[in-house]
């Protein structure tokens, strides 16, 4: 009983130091420190403080007093069209699973493949596209942000949905599809005008559309064949170009040929004919007696033409006998 | 050491039952207060406050910050017009928050029962709205037609009418953020976007072939236009040499008509004969006798 009595007088003095310590412990929790790139907010009772820029700094610990801390240029991105919309650590498939329909007074539930709903819009001239955009902001007013909504993430991801929705539902998919700059640029200035957004306390930094694509195979073959089918224009074009261009130098070659031979033939007919006057000249002056002349010059001709081919006479009288002269004079 | 005990045991009631008084609401929260179940007080800005100790008093906290909810998406039926379109899968979200906590706290109390609440609500004035409308009131390129803002709208005031009285919610906004058809409907608009581009592959392999032939057509009559204009001129120049050529010969004539008839037919007989050449001929030929001709 002594022993017990001894234990238990012990323990109260432990006691009685661990209570003492306890406060002091308590009140030195409430130091705290801020990085250069946050902003504090500290809560006392329930009533904000001024907010705090770098350094160390000393709040009333809890239950009395909190410490909001927001990092002001951290790039926090919310994904708009993904399947499952995992962001910042807040693991969320926000959007269930099923559609209500209702038909009269009934009600029935449909099961809704929810990474395919997520990812469609349809375009302002009907056709189906499947997009995912990231919107990129940070934090302007940790004020806003932490007392202002509840859930800014999925603010953020519901306003840049519709803005989305209204830019894809008044386009044809052509200007989608090309991606052009000007879709992002207009969707960030959207973002900014948007009243809900200057209350969440952020800023946009960017849009990103991170895959704008076609929503199934067949569809997504039937577009490529369009770019294909552009190229093949665009070859057959070219290659028609260049056949033709073969055709005119063929021509032009051909046309030149033909002027180079007219050119010669014509220089060879005067060559002859100017020969030939020559010729006739030389052998008209030659003539001084004319008919033994021209008696020699026509047996020499004869002569030539005699030995040079074959030749049959035949006595008209004597038809059946011949005479053959052939070729070597026999 | 049993009066060290005692103290610490009351000081440690004391301290209990000071911690059971006190209560800190936050200045994004409204406090109800309530003694055994009614309320008796509503803090709405944030401080320390002291009440009754449990289980007299019993603090019940509601945040009044604005709250995001996007119900299911519903399949609503569009006006009956021209389009083909008649019905259609909406997407939609609510902004809401507290307005009257009294209220909220008596009926709802907490959140998700007030989001299912709220969609319940909803449901029928999304519904009636949206089915004055036809398709391209969401869906077209021509802004004129566009009214998903105005019936958005309409959708936000016509709510607010009917909600903030029953619950002591308001709703902030009400937006649609996503319309698309039905499963059933998407095959055929897949099937005419593959007849679409289709037909746009064929126009541009066709256009291809087309231009084609053309460009070579053009180049063929250039290339005969070329050629005749050639042989125009080489007869030009032949028919010059030709002319040339016939008034040497008949320079040459006219030294001496008749030797030049008689030369000329004897150039000409060698010309004519080529060595292949067999002559058949009469005894009695003039090409055998003594040359008088």
């Amino acid at each position: 009983m002594s022993d017990l009595f001894h234990i238990v007088h012990k323990s109260g003095k432990a006691i009685l130091y661990l209570l003492l310590l306890l406060p002091i412990i308590w009140i030195l929790s409430g130091f705290y420190s801020v990085d250069q790139n946050e902003i504090a907010i500290p809560v006392f009772v329930g009533k904000i403080l001024h907010l705090r820029n770098a350094g160390i700094h000393y709040n009333i610990p809890y239950p009395f007093g909190e410490i909001h801390i927001a990092d002001i240029k951290k790039s926090r991105t919310v994904p708009v069209g993904f399947g499952s919309l995992n962001y910042d650590g807040m693991s969320s498939d926000h959007l269930n699973n099923t559609i209500i329909k209702y038909t009269g007074n009934s009600k029935e539930t449909v099961f809704l493949d929810t990474n395919i709903f997520n990812q469609q819009f349809m375009t302002g001239d009907g056709n189906i596209i499947s997009i995912e955009i990231a919107v990129v902001f940070n934090i302007s007013s940790p004020r806003l942000w932490f007392f202002n909504y509840k859930n800014p993430d999925l603010l953020i991801s519901e306003t840049a949905q519709r803005l989305l929705f209204n830019l894809i539902s008044s386009s044809a998919i052509d200007s989608i599809l090309v991606r052009d700059s000007q879709l992002e640029s207009s969707m960030v200035s959207a973002l900014q005008n948007e009243s809900v957004i200057k209350e969440c306390g952020v800023q946009i930094s960017s849009v990103t559309f991170k895959e704008v694509s076609l929503p199934a195979n067949n569809v997504e073959n039937a577009y490529r064949d369009v770019k294909s089918a552009e190229d093949d224009r665009t070859r057959r074009i070219e290659n028609a170009k260049k056949e033709a261009s073969i055709i005119i130098t063929q021509g032009k070659t051909e046309a030149r040929q033909l002027h180079d031979s007219a050119l010669i033939d014509g220089t060879n007919i005067r060559n002859k004919a100017f020969t030939e006057f020559e010729l006739f000249t030389k052998m008209n002056q030659s003539r001084d007696f004319e008919n033994e002349f021209d008696y020699r010059l026509y047996l020499s001709t004869i002569e030539s033409l005699f030995k040079e081919n074959k030749t049959y006479i035949i006595d008209p009288l004597q038809a059946l006998d011949t005479i053959f002269i052939n070729q070597d004079g026999d | 050491m049993k009066k060290t005990i005692i103290i610490i045991a009351i000081s440690t009631a004391l301290l209990l039952l000071l911690f059971s008084s006190l209560y800190i609401v936050r200045s994004d929260q409204f406090g109800m207060i309530t003694r055994f179940g009614k309320v008796t007080r509503i803090i709405d800005q944030g401080g320390l406050f002291i009440k009754m100790p449990y289980p007299v008093d019993q603090v019940f906290y509601i945040d009044k910050k604005k709250k995001v909810y996007q119900p299911p998406p519903l399949e609503v039926f569009l006006a009956d017009d021209q389009n083909i379109v008649k019905n259609v899968t909406l997407a939609y979200y609510i902004i809401w928050s507290i307005s009257d906590p009294l209220r909220y706290f008596e009926t709802l109390r907490d959140e998700n029962l007030a989001e299912i609440r709220l969609e319940n609500n909803l449901r029928s004035i999304v519904n009636n709205t949206v089915g004055e409308y036809s398709f391209s009131a969401f869906i077209s390129t021509v802004p004129e037609e566009l009214q998903t803002e105005k019936i958005s709208l309409q959708i936000t005031n016509e709510s607010k009418k009917n909600i903030l009285p029953k619950f002591g919610i308001t709703i902030e906004k009400v937006d649609i953020n996503r319309i698309i058809l039905p499963e059933q409907n998407k095959a055929k608009i897949f099937e005419r976007m593959v007849a679409e581009r289709s037909a746009i592959s064929n126009r541009y392999r066709a256009e291809g072939e087309e231009q084609a032939k053309m460009i070579i057509s053009e180049a063929n009559r250039d290339k005969s236009l070329l050629l005749s204009q050639a042989e125009m001129e080489a007869q030009k120049l032949i028919s010059e040499a030709e002319a040339e050529a016939a008034a040497i010969y008949a320079e040459a004539f006219n030294k001496n008509p008749q030797f030049y008839k008689f030369w000329r037919q004897l150039k000409s007989f060698e010309e004519s004969f080529s060595k292949d050449t067999t002559f058949i001929l009469s005894s009695d030929d003039p090409m055998l006798l003594d040359g008088k001709f």
